[in-house]
């Protein structure tokens, strides 16, 4: 690993003086300062340490950074790989304790279930234009769906996305989301769907967005979820909207566990799904042994064993994205020869990103214009 | 522009690129300002295609037929543009040679183009004369209520939408011979369908190379022109070498980058620009509307 020139700068004359350090932070800001590949964290403030927690598969989960003896000025330089996006949150300790914290030296945050992560990009990152909302494009709406269960024996409420100039007279194809909230919220997937419909990139669609009661339970392969989806989302939505009655008009995604719930339903269901749209599945199986997992992951990687085993045919496209960083990308690498064995047209994209809602936000574009090709080259207007 | 033509008389719109939209018309009739005679060309084909089975199953064997030559097509034409464009970004050291190799390269495509529109044709040419839809019944009354519409109006106005669906109803309810010596207006889609050749186009749709293709032959109301409507957001302007090959490709036609504010008028015997209408040059670049 190199240093950073403006550290070795900023030290070339021994200890800095607080106005020193003062002036190098106000010259640099925000953080981490980019040069080249590099980055370098830096952190102010009276600590025993100071650690860069991120969730980078296959780097050191946790690295320290270095304190410039005499000051309160604590640094890491880390060599990271071009067109990158990288949460992370800083990890102080005093004493025997730790706080982690959002770089305070850096606005860039991602928000997810959890509160929010500070994001590092490198040179080539640059969020899709698409992401934000467009003074001209028209939107769509939401409205409720409230669904009675018989599977879980409660009543379950969706929310579906009707596009701009909805007409009844029109027949839809429809994508249903797992985990929808966390995608309309994390994901922009309202701002997305309106873009891409409005640029013609992929044609007027309704999109169901599902949620979950007991997600791990529920997601993690439940033959329940599956009978929920298929056999009370699905004919509710059919009943109340134009859909059209076809199998490649219709797809299911999720990411995490909820490409899991994704393809298990689409697995127990054959023919009723064309397309799949699967993000950082949670794939995880096993070939001899046990897994590692935690106890969440023993259905998903008892579901993953049999269906390596007899995957028989659950879409007929399958667009699947997994990050680079995540150590989700192995299971999900592993499963393309297998899909494309089958005979499904498979796309799979891997990102230089997380397991994390703006991972996802960010395939939106690649995975429906594949799945669903829209008008953009014969409509003029 | 409707100001300019000293026009007297409701005007004759066709919106039927919008499909299942035809009908809203509000935005344009409020924008006009007159009186307008929606000639509902969208519904009128659906109602053809409701009552006689016959062609409307024709149609689709038609339309299938057209889409396998274009598949063809389509297969031929991505390596052709991909070597055209190897040869305009190739660095040698005996640059003086590159210019025939890269001129002969883009003829190679525009002969491939000619190919395609020769195939295209031959498909025309067998429908119409196994069923000669023209003459259907229920096509030639749909195109009587439209002549008569057209006859009181001063103008006709053809908006845009999906091209191949505005083709299909201005060929088949034969718009072309309709129209007369009416003024038409066109603008996007429908400026495209006026002009001799229909070129589909995106430099940067989210799949696919974005290769520019032939699609079909236009009403041919508008000649020497291949219409780029949307240029600046449809295609990469500033990229010299793909505004260089679209250029050489058709020539001697000209490609007009058909922006907001810009228009170009024939008067039937010559070209003018409205506003900063621009041409595609063989340089690559972009420059003001000359007569073709």
């Amino acid at each position: 690993m190199k240093g950073s020139p403006a550290i070795r700068e900023l030290l070339q004359d021994g200890t800095p003086t607080p106005a020193a350090v003062e002036a190098f932070i106000e010259e640099h800001r925000p953080f981490p300062l980019r040069e080249g590949d590099r980055a370098t964290f830096v952190f102010r403030g009276n600590a025993d340490g100071v650690r860069w927690q991120h969730w980078i598969f296959g780097l050191a989960s946790s690295q320290s950074f270095h304190r410039v003896q005499g000051t309160d000025l604590w640094y890491l330089t880390v060599d990271l790989r071009p067109a990158s996006r990288i949460e992370y949150k800083l990890a102080i300790d005093y004493g025997e304790n730790t706080i982690l914290i959002r770089d305070p030296l850096n606005p860039l945050k991602a928000r997810d279930p959890y509160g929010a992560n500070s994001v590092c990009t490198t040179q080539g990152y640059e969020r899709p234009d698409w992401t934000f909302p467009q003074a001209d494009t028209r939107e769509g709406r939401l409205e409720e769906l409230e669904v009675y269960s018989e599977a879980f024996g409660e009543q379950r409420s969706l929310q579906i996305y009707l596009p701009a100039r909805f007409r009844d007279s029109r027949r839809y194809p429809l994508l249903i989301m797992h985990d929808g909230s966390d995608y309309l919220r994390y994901s922009v997937a309202k701002t997305v769907l309106d873009n891409l419909i409005h640029r013609l990139e992929i044609p007027p669609m309704i999109v169901a967005f599902s949620n979950p009661g007991d997600r791990l339970r529920e997601y993690a392969a439940d033959p329940r979820h599956a009978r929920h989806i298929v056999e009370e989302v699905l004919p509710a939505v059919c009943a109340e909207y134009p859909i059209e009655d076809r199998p490649a008009s219709r797809c299911i995604m999720g990411a995490s566990f909820g490409g899991v719930a994704s393809l298990s339903t689409a697995w127990r269901y054959p023919g009723v799904f064309g397309n799949l749209f699967l993000q950082s599945g949670s794939f995880a199986f096993t070939d001899i042994g046990t897994h590692h997992r935690g106890a969440a992951f023993d259905p998903v990687v008892d579901f993953m064993n049999e269906f390596r085993e007899s995957p028989g045919r659950p879409a007929e496209a399958i667009f699947m994205s997994c990050g680079v960083y995540e150590s989700l990308i192995y299971e999900n690498r592993s499963l393309v020869p297998l899909l494309q064995k089958c005979g499904i047209q498979v796309r799979f994209v891997e990102a230089r990103d997380g397991h994390n809602w703006e991972n996802w936000r960010d395939r939106f574009r690649e995975g429906l214009s594949w799945l669903f090709p829209g008008p953009l080259w014969k409509v003029y207007e | 522009m409707l100001d300019d033509q000293d026009l007297d008389g409701p005007l004759a719109v066709v919106t039927g690129g919008w499909e299942e939209r035809e009908d809203e018309v509000d935005d344009l009739r409020d924008h006009c300002q007159r009186e307008t005679l929606n000639l509902g060309l969208y519904k009128r084909m659906e109602d053809v295609l409701l009552k006689d089975r016959a062609l409307s199953q024709a149609l689709v064997d038609r339309n299938d037929r057209l889409r396998v030559a274009q598949t063809f097509y389509r297969r031929r034409l991505g390596p052709l543009l991909d070597s055209v464009r190897r040869l305009h970004h190739l660095k040698v050291s005996r640059m003086e040679l590159l210019p025939a190799e890269r001129a002969h390269a883009i003829l190679s495509v525009a002969e491939l183009d000619a190919h395609y529109m020769t195939q295209i044709r031959g498909i025309h040419a067998a429908f119409d004369e196994l069923w000669n839809p023209t003459e259907r019944p229920a096509v030639v009354d749909a195109r009587g209520e439209i002549a008569e519409l057209v006859k009181q109006s001063s103008a006709l106005l053809i908006a845009g939408g999906h091209v191949g669906v505005l083709l299909d109803q201005l060929t088949l309810f034969e718009l072309g011979t309709l129209v007369g010596e009416t003024p038409v207006v066109a603008w996007s889609a429908g400026a495209m369908v006026l002009t001799e050749r229909i070129l589909l186009f995106h430099d940067s749709p989210p799949q696919g190379p974005g290769d520019p293709e032939v699609y079909d032959d236009g009403l041919g109301l508008a000649p020497q022109v291949v219409a780029l409507p949307h240029a600046r957001t449809r295609l990469k302007l500033d990229d010299r070498a793909r505004v260089q090959i679209l250029s050489g490709r058709f020539a001697p036609a000209s490609c007009v980058a058909l922006d907001e504010g810009c228009g170009v008028h024939w008067n039937g015997q010559a070209w003018s620009a409205i506003g900063p209408a621009r041409r595609l040059t063989p340089q690559g670049k972009l420059a003001g509307l000359v007569a073709p």
